[in-house]
């Protein structure tokens, strides 16, 4: 009994080892399935479906996007973590899904850190403090100044409670020493239409979102939450310009897979995507939204999403924000 | 006369064969979306958004636009014929869409759907076209204060307006507000009443308390009538409206592309407040209100027309800003931003053919629609005449793939079930469902907006009495209770309860 039973697992492994050489060997043989956590429509959904469709191409298997939105991207989340690590579900990950969620919701039922396999960051946006373009206020510092001659009078809004336009609120409180009352929405259009009709004194929000609201004169850009200016926004200061040089906090967006992915896989994937990355075509689709394409290891991107999600740990535990 | 340059533009880029071609796929596409129950612009726009890749930047705008409005006109279709809601802003047609068609008078119910709508869709794109900037910076001036008391009028209404029985409209409003509740809240962000399932934290969907309590409970009550094999409808009747139809018609419709127009600009508006909104007015405005339920036709010409007229001028914030006000919105800026333009306050100056083009495309597709739907009546109405074994069962199908289309979620169509049990629950307490959409509706705006409100105010609450636009909608709400206690109202409230 014993023995057959060895021989059946014997038996059964190398059937497994076997498949899981010819997996990577022609792989992939069948369509692959991008996961997005987000609805259709946002950059989030832009970013997922660009690189889906250049890896149909360079894979030879079509990429099907899967938007499955909700519960601040823990449904999708959830549903990786839980799919067949074969290579055929993809996930877009964001920076709210693996370094901030965890840190704010101790319920989750996927672990961020082991639940998946990093393959490789593929974009980032930084954020923008943008004010009214008619307020008195026109700059960071004088932000700051009138923010701490009268504590807790200025609101600013944010596309979310514990979101990064949230949590880079929190940071800028945090750096600068300030009270800021912080008014939540329901997404960046309305946040962003609660500063143009006044409700708010300061919003919080993308470079997507805020730079065609400030190119065309509605609004003010303060600051970008970056060490460097943007092309696209050249009149607005960098972190260090405007005399804050902790104040960066950037969204990223990269592809993962589920645990337990085999190392050629993440290989093979991580080199079709640093191709994609490479590519001229692929910075010149996304300038004009303020993303910028990033590429990098499997290993790196491990290394940021440790990094932020200490970091904003930290920051989410000085704010002592919590969802509950 | 700029306006009149800018048309020119509008027209040129309009009538290329190729925009025009987009502009019949995507009004076409849109009609049959509307007309399936569950399956909505929302889900469609996304499916078709890879598509338009391929497409001018104007052809795609153009044809996804059409999908939208263009399933204005479809849902009233199935509400009228069959009650099920083919779209979310068509459940209040069911009302009385299927009341006349209960009494063979499909045929009018549905050329006055689409009159109505041709002419709501037309006026509210003449006022996109003559004011849409001046709209939309006005649209900015409504805030939290103003919201929530605009939703508290709405709540108020909708009890006074309400069939039958007060106690059972504001048992089934406030069962509305608690379904509401359900998800995480905007200003705490915390999760109420999602018993630790994810599916729930974001909220119940609309569309699946609608098509459970509208659709699959009318489903399942019509097993038990005995009508032969037929879905029941007596006779079919004349196809056309009659004389008296159009003079009973004609104000509704232009009161509801008023209101409908108004209420589409605002942050978070769209097609559906508006249908809501017009079908209380009218019912309070007539003179027999006991008519309605029972098959008027003002109330399935005021909501028609708002609804369309909404779609349309739901666009204003996204186009002239850049800020969609809903999902459909939200996509429209995503397909723009396929198409490398960046949806802000720029686009009107810097691609101007693409902005007056969009809006003499929608006029075009309004039109098309209408020659579209006019003759299709005769057709739809033959609809009637399949057996129901195969009619509900199909409905049945497009149902669950509608629900699970909209946000990929077994959970879901699950979900729906469980509200057409509740729903038929409904039917037999006769207790009426629509207060409870309309609590469910305007709840969680109305709290989201009174918590900001008191955020911004730093918890002061006379804030609602000092802005002046919310100080009017107060005054209005507190006319419409004092209404409510006074004698004649209560009177017509008696007649209408005799005649039950």
């Amino acid at each position: 009994m014993k023995l057959a039973r060895s021989v059946t697992f014997a038996l059964a492994a190398l059937a497994l080892g076997i498949t899981g050489l010819a997996q990577a060997d022609n792989y992939p043989s069948r369509p692959l399935t991008l996961v997005v956590p987000f609805p259709p429509g946002g950059a989030a959904d832009t970013i997922g479906r660009y690189y889906a469709e250049q890896l149909s191409t360079s894979l030879g298997q079509p990429v099907v996007v899967d938007n499955k939105p909700g519960a601040g991207t823990a449904i999708a989340a959830e549903a990786v973590a839980k799919a067949k690590p074969d290579g055929y579900t993809l996930s877009l990950a964001t920076a709210g899904q693996l370094a901030i969620l965890p840190n704010l919701q101790k319920d989750l039922r996927y672990d961020p850190v082991k639940d998946f396999v990093p393959v490789a960051v593929v974009a980032s946006v930084p954020n923008v403090v943008a004010v009214q373009a008619s307020s008195k206020i026109d700059s960071l510092p004088a932000l700051i100044a009138e923010a701490k001659a009268r504590p807790g009078a200025l609101s600013y809004s944010s596309c979310g409670n514990g979101t990064l336009c949230h949590l880079s609120g929190e940071l800028l409180k945090h750096l600068s020493g300030t009270d800021l009352l912080h008014v939540p929405y329901k997404g960046s259009a309305p946040a962003v239409t609660g500063l143009l009709g006044g409700e708010v004194d300061v919003a919080v929000d993308t470079l997507t979102v805020l730079a065609p609201q400030i190119q065309a004169g509605k609004l003010k850009g303060l600051v970008l939450t970056s060490a460097e200016r943007s092309p696209l926004l050249p009149g607005v200061p960098s972190a260090t310009e405007a005399g804050l040089p902790g104040f960066v906090a950037s969204g990223w967006f990269g592809i993962v897979l589920p645990k337990g992915a085999a190392p050629e896989l993440v290989e093979k994937l991580s080199g079709a995507i640093g191709v994609i990355a490479r590519s001229p075509q692929t910075a010149e689709r996304f300038a004009q939204n303020g993303i910028s394409v990033e590429q990098g290891t499997p290993a790196g991107f491990a290394e940021l999403i440790a990094e932020d999600g200490k970091r904003w740990g930290e920051v989410i535990e000085a704010g002592k924000i919590t969802l509950e | 006369m700029e306006l009149l340059d800018h048309l020119a533009i509008g027209l040129q880029a309009a009538f290329t064969l190729n925009n025009l071609l987009y502009c019949f796929v995507g009004v076409t596409l849109g009609t049959l979306v509307g007309v399936l129950p569950g399956l909505g612009p929302v889900a469609t726009i996304a499916m078709l958004l890879p598509i338009t890749y391929g497409l001018t930047p104007s052809a795609a705008l153009i044809m996804l636009s059409g999908i939208y409005y263009g399933a204005q006109y479809g849902g009233s279709t199935t509400a009228i014929l069959v009650n099920l809601p083919g779209e979310s802003s068509s459940v209040v047609t069911c009302l009385d869409g299927h009341a006349m068609a209960r009494k063979g008078r499909a045929g009018a119910a549905l050329a006055i759907a689409a009159i109505g709508s041709f002419v709501a869709g037309s006026l509210a794109i003449l006022l996109l076209a003559a004011a849409a900037t001046p709209l939309a910076e006005a649209a900015l001036k409504f805030g939290p204060a103003e919201y929530f008391s605009l939703m508290l009028l709405g709540l108020v209404a909708a009890i006074v307006l309400a069939q039958g029985d007060v106690l059972k409209a504001i048992a089934m409003t406030l069962l509305g507000l608690l379904l509401g509740l359900v998800g995480t809240d905007v200003n705490s962000g915390v999760e109420r009443f999602t018993f630790g399932i994810p599916e729930l934290s974001d909220g119940i969907s609309f569309v699946v308390i609608s098509m459970g309590i509208f659709g699959i409970a009318e489903i399942i009550a019509n097993l038990e009538r005995d009508h032969g094999g037929k879905a029941q409808v007596a006779r079919v009747g004349s196809l056309m409206p009659s004389r008296d139809d159009y003079r009973r018609s004609w104000k509704p419709i232009l009161r509801g592309t008023g209101l409908g127009s108004l209420l589409g600009i605002l942050p978070g508006g769209g097609a559906m407040l508006g249908s809501f909104a017009s079908y209380m007015i009218e019912k309070r405005l007539a003179r027999e209100p006991e008519r309605f339920g029972q098959g008027a036709i003002e109330g399935v010409a005021g909501p028609e027309s708002a609804n369309n007229a909404g779609a349309q001028t739901s666009f204003i914030p996204m186009l002239v800003l850049g800020l969609p006000s809903n999902a459909v919105m939200a996509l429209m800026a995503g397909a723009m931003m396929i198409h490398g333009i960046v949806p802000g306050p720029q686009v009107i100056d810097e691609r101007p053919e693409l902005f007056w083009g969009l809006i003499v495309s929608m006029w075009l597709g309004n039109l098309l629609l209408l020659v579209l739907n006019l003759p299709l009546v005769g057709i739809w109405v033959r609809l009637l005449a399949v057996p129901y074994r195969l009619l509900y069962p199909s409905i049945l199908l497009f149902c669950c793939i509608g629900v699970y289309s909209v946000n990929n979620s077994l959970f879901d169509v699950l979900l729906t079930v469980a509200f057409g049990l509740l729903g038929y629950l409904f039917i037999k307490l006769r207790c009426e469902p629509a207060p409870l959409l309309l609590g469910y509706l305007l709840g969680p705006l109305m709290e989201e907006n009174l918590r900001r409100a008191m955020l911004l105010s730093r918890g002061d609450p006379t804030v609602f009495f000092t802005r002046p636009l919310s100080l009017t909608l107060l005054i209005v709400t507190a006319l419409v209770v004092l209404l409510m206690c006074s004698p004649r109202l209560r009177a017509t409230r008696q007649v209408a309860f005799s005649e039950d």
